[in-house]
C-alpha cells in the first residue's frame, strides 16, 4: 500500500482549513452544553415538578439516543417547524444539546457534592437562594467538574466527523472530499487519523494533569 | 399518519436486527479483547506496556468514524476483502476494547494492595492470585461499566450506516427519501434506539446497586 | 534448640527513595523463639515483616532462613519462604470467599491437598479459633475480631514453621482486642512455632515474649528478655518510649 509523501503534503492545507471548522464547531458545541447542563441540572433540582420530570426525561432520551441520528433529525426536522441555520449552526446546535444531557449529570453530580454544611452556612448569613447559588455553591461545585469538562471536550472533538453527514466542511469531510475526488484513500484518511491523536492525545494528558492539579480520582 | 408509521416499522425493525447483531458481536469482541490489553498494560514487561499503551492511546485518541473508514477503504488496498458486516464488527470491536481495556485495569488497580499480598503471604502464585482473589472481585466493580460501555457502543453502531451496513439508521435514511417524512422516520428511529438501550440502563442501574453493596466495608474494621 | 539460627537478618538496607527505612538492622532469630518487636511508629518494625515475607525487596544486606539467601529469587528461597505465614494488621480477607474458602485456597491450590483434605484441616482450626459455627459466613458478616481470627487460621493452614504478626489488634475495636489475642496467647504457648510479633500492646508483649526487641530508627536499639526490657530499660529511648506508651 504506497504512502504518497508528496501527495499527502499537496492535501494538508484542504485538511488543516477543514480542522479550523472542526475547532469552530467543538468550542461552539461546548459552549452551548456547558450552558444547556447548567440550566438542566438547575431545572431538574429547583425547577417545578413539571419541569424537573420533563428535564429527567429528557436527558434520558438524549443521552441513550445516537449523536448521528439526532443530527439527521434536526437536520431534517427543523427547517419543518421554519427553523433553519447553516449546516455548521445546526452542527454546533447539535453537539451542543447532546453533550448538554451528559453535562447535565455533571453539574448534578458537582453541586451534590458540596457539604450540606454550605447551604447552612450560607442560610445562617442570610443570603439569598439566587446569592446562595451563585456565590456560594456553583464555585465550589464547579472547581472539581474541570477535569471532567476536559474529558467531554475530547470527546465531542472526536464526534465531529459524524458532521460531514450534513455537509459541514469540517477536516474529516474535507477528507472524505479529497478521497472521493482522487480515489486515493490512504494519505487523507490516515492524515485525519494522525491530526486527532496528535490533538487528543496531548489533551487527555492535559486533563489527565488538571485530575491530579484539582485532585479528584 | 397513524397508518403510516405502522407501514415504515417493519422497515425499521429490519434494521433493528442488524443494528442488535452489529452491537452484540462488536461488544463480544470488544470483551474479549479487553482482560489481554489491560493485563498487557499492567505487565511488569516493558515491552508490553508499550504496545498495550499504544493500541489503546491510538484507539481512543483517533475518531471512530475515521477507524471505521480507515478499515472500510483502506484493507482492501492490502488486499483484504471484508463485508460491510464484518468490517464494522471489527472496526467498533476494536475502537470499543480500548474503552473496555480501561475499565477492566481500572477495576484491576482498584483491588486493595491488602489482597495481593495476602494471597503472596499464602505463597498463591501471580496467576491464580488474578485468576482467584483479584478478578472475581474485580469483576464485580466492571460490570455496571460494562453496561454503560455497551450504551455507548449501541448509539454508535449508528456509523455504521456510513459504510452501507442496512442498520437501523440506514433504513431511516432509505424511508426519508421514499416516504419524504422525515418527522414521522427520524423521530421513531430515535424511539427504537431509546427502547433498546433501556435494557442495557436497567442492567446498568442494576448492577451498580449490587456492586456498592458489595463494597459495603465489612463489619469491625476501622 | 539448635545452636544455628532459623532466621538471620544481616545488614539489612531498606529505603523508599530518600527516605532510608532500615540502615545495618541486624537480628538472629532462634528455631522455635517469640519475639516482640516493639519501637515507636515509623521505626521500620513492619518494614522487617514485609522484607522477610517478601512483599518489598530490599536494598542491601542479606536475610536467610534455614541458611537459605532470599536476597536472589531461586527455587530454595521459595521453598524457604513457604515455611513463613503472616497475619495482616487489616485481615486482608478474601471478601469473595466464604471463611471456609479462605481457608482452603492456598492450601488446595499451593499444597494441592485435596477439598476434603483442606476442609478438615481448615474446621479444625477454625474451631481452635473458635469460628465453627461461622464456616459458610461471608467476611463482612463477621466482626472485626473474627475476622481476623479467621486470618490466622488461614495462615496457619499452611502449616507455617514461621509466624508474622503485624500489630493484629490495632484495626479493632478496643472490646474485640482480647479474643484476638487470646488465640496469638495460646499459640504461643502451645504451638512451638517461630513467631515475630509486632504489637503496641506491652503488656501482651510482655507474657507473650522470650525476647523483647526494641527498634529506633531502622535498627536494633535494645533487646533482651521481657522483664529486663521492661523492669529496667538500659537505654534512654527505650526508657522514654516506654514512658510515653504507659501514660496514654
Ligand atoms: N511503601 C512505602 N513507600 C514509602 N515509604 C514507606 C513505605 N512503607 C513504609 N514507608 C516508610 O518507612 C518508614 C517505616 O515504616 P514502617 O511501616 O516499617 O514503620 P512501623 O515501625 O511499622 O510504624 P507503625 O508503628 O506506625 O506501624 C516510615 O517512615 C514510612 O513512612
Ligand atoms: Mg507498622
Amino acid at each position: 500500500m504506497p504512502f504518497d509523501l508528496a501527495f499527502a503534503w499537496s492535501i494538508l492545507p484542504d485538511l488543516l482549513r477543514g480542522a479550523i471548522v472542526t475547532a469552530e464547531a467543538t468550542f461552539g458545541g461546548m459552549a452551548l452544553a456547558m450552558l444547556g447542563g447548567l440550566l438542566l441540572a438547575l431545572g431538574r433540582r429547583i425547577g417545578p415538578p413539571p419541569v424537573a420530570g420533563f428535564v429527567r426525561g429528557y436527558i434520558s432520551l438524549v443521552r441513550n439516543t445516537p449523536l448521528l441520528v439526532q443530527l439527521y433529525f434536526i437536520f431534517y426536522v427543523l427547517p419543518l417547524a421554519g427553523l433553519s441555520f447553516n449546516a455548521l449552526g445546526t452542527g454546533i446546535v447539535t453537539l451542543g444539546l447532546h453533550y448538554s444531557a451528559f453535562l447535565a449529570e455533571v453539574y448534578r453530580a458537582g453541586i451534590d457534592a458540596v457539604p450540606h454544611g454550605q447551604w447552612e452556612a450560607a442560610q445562617a448569613l442570610s443570603l439569598s437562594r439566587r446569592d446562595t447559588w451563585r456565590d456560594i455553591i456553583l464555585p465550589q461545585a464547579i472547581r472539581p467538574m474541570v477535569p471532567v469538562f476536559g474529558n467531554f471536550l475530547i470527546g465531542m472533538f472526536k464526534d465531529t466527523p459524524l458532521l460531514a453527514t450534513i455537509t459541514i466542511p469540517e477536516m474529516f469531510g474535507a477528507a472524505e472530499q479529497i478521497a472521493g475526488d482522487t480515489y486515493r484513500y490512504n494519505e487523507p484518511y490516515t492524515l485525519v487519523g494522525l491530526i486527532f491523536l496528535l490533538i487528543s492525545y496531548p489533551a487527555a494528558l492535559g486533563v489527565r494533569g488538571l485530575e491530579r492539579r484539582f485532585g479528584v480520582h | 399518519m397513524t397508518a403510516s408509521v405502522v407501514d415504515l416499522l417493519p422497515n425499521l425493525l429490519r434494521g433493528a436486527t442488524v443494528t442488535v447483531e452489529v452491537t452484540v458481536a462488536a461488544g463480544a469482541l470488544a470483551l474479549a479483547l479487553s482482560l489481554p490489553v489491560a493485563l498487557a498494560r499492567m505487565s511488569p514487561a516493558w515491552p508490553l506496556r508499550v504496545i498495550g499503551t499504544t493500541y489503546v492511546e491510538v484507539l481512543r485518541g483517533t475518531s471512530a468514524l475515521v477507524q471505521l473508514f480507515y478499515l472500510f477503504f483502506i484493507l482492501p488496498l492490502l488486499g483484504i476483502r471484508l463485508d460491510p458486516l464484518p468490517t464494522a464488527i471489527a472496526g467498533l470491536g476494536l475502537n470499543f476494547s480500548a474503552y473496555a481495556s480501561e475499565i477492566v485495569r481500572g477495576a484491576i488497580a482498584g483491588i486493595d494492595r491488602g489482597q495481593w499480598e495476602a494471597a503472596h503471604a499464602l505463597h498463591l502464585s501471580r496467576a491464580a492470585t488474578l485468576a482467584r482473589i483479584v478478578l472475581p472481585q474485580a469483576v464485580a466493580v466492571m460490570l455496571p461499566s460494562f453496561a454503560s460501555l455497551m450504551i455507548q457502543l449501541l448509539k454508535s453502531t449508528a456509523l455504521v450506516s456510513l459504510i452501507t451496513l442496512s442498520d437501523l439508521t440506514f433504513s431511516g435514511q432509505a424511508l426519508i427519501t421514499t416516504t419524504g417524512r422525515p418527522f414521522a422516520v427520524w423521530g421513531l428511529v430515535l424511539v427504537i434506539y431509546y427502547v433498546l438501550s433501556l435494557p442495557l440502563a436497567w442492567a446498568s442501574n442494576r448492577l451498580e446497586a449490587r456492586a456498592t453493596a458489595y463494597r459495603a466495608r465489612p463489619a469491625g474494621a476501622i | 534448640m539448635s545452636t544455628e539460627p532459623l532466621i538471620r537478618f544481616r545488614g539489612l538496607r531498606k529505603a523508599f527513595g530518600a527516605n532510608v527505612v532500615l540502615e545495618d538492622f541486624n537480628m538472629d532469630i532462634a528455631d522455635g523463639e517469640r519475639i516482640a518487636l516493639i519501637g515507636p511508629s515509623g521505626s521500620g518494625k513492619t518494614t522487617v515483616l514485609r522484607l522477610l515475607m517478601g512483599l518489598d525487596t530490599f536494598d542491601g544486606g542479606e536475610i536467610e532462613v534455614g541458611g537459605v539467601p532470599l536476597s536472589r529469587p531461586s527455587e530454595q528461597a521459595k521453598l524457604a519462604r513457604r515455611q513463613i505465614g503472616m497475619v495482616f494488621q487489616h485481615f486482608n480477607l478474601f471478601p469473595h470467599m466464604t471463611v471456609m474458602a479462605n481457608v482452603t485456597e492456598a492450601p488446595r491450590r499451593v499444597l494441592g491437598l485435596s477439598n476434603a483434605e483442606a476442609q478438615a484441616r481448615a474446621t479444625g482450626l477454625l474451631r481452635m479459633v473458635g469460628l465453627e459455627a461461622k464456616l459458610n459466613a461471608l467476611p463482612r458478616q463477621l466482626s472485626g475480631g473474627q475476622q481476623q481470627r479467621v486470618a490466622i487460621a488461614r495462615a496457619l493452614a499452611m502449616r507455617p514453621r514461621i509466624m508474622l504478626f503485624d500489630e493484629v489488634t490495632s484495626a479493632l475495636d478496643p472490646e474485640l482486642v482480647g479474643e484476638v489475642l487470646r488465640v496469638v496467647r495460646q499459640l504461643a504457648r502451645e504451638s512451638g512455632m517461630t513467631m515475630l510479633i509486632v504489637t503496641h500492646e506491652m503488656s501482651f508483649a510482655r507474657d507473650v515474649s522470650d525476647r523483647v526487641v526494641f527498634m529506633e530508627r531502622g535498627r536494633v536499639a535494645e533487646q533482651g528478655p521481657p522483664d529486663m526490657i521492661f523492669r529496667n530499660p538500659s537505654n534512654e529511648r527505650t526508657r522514654a518510649f516506654l514512658q510515653a506508651i504507659l501514660e496514654r
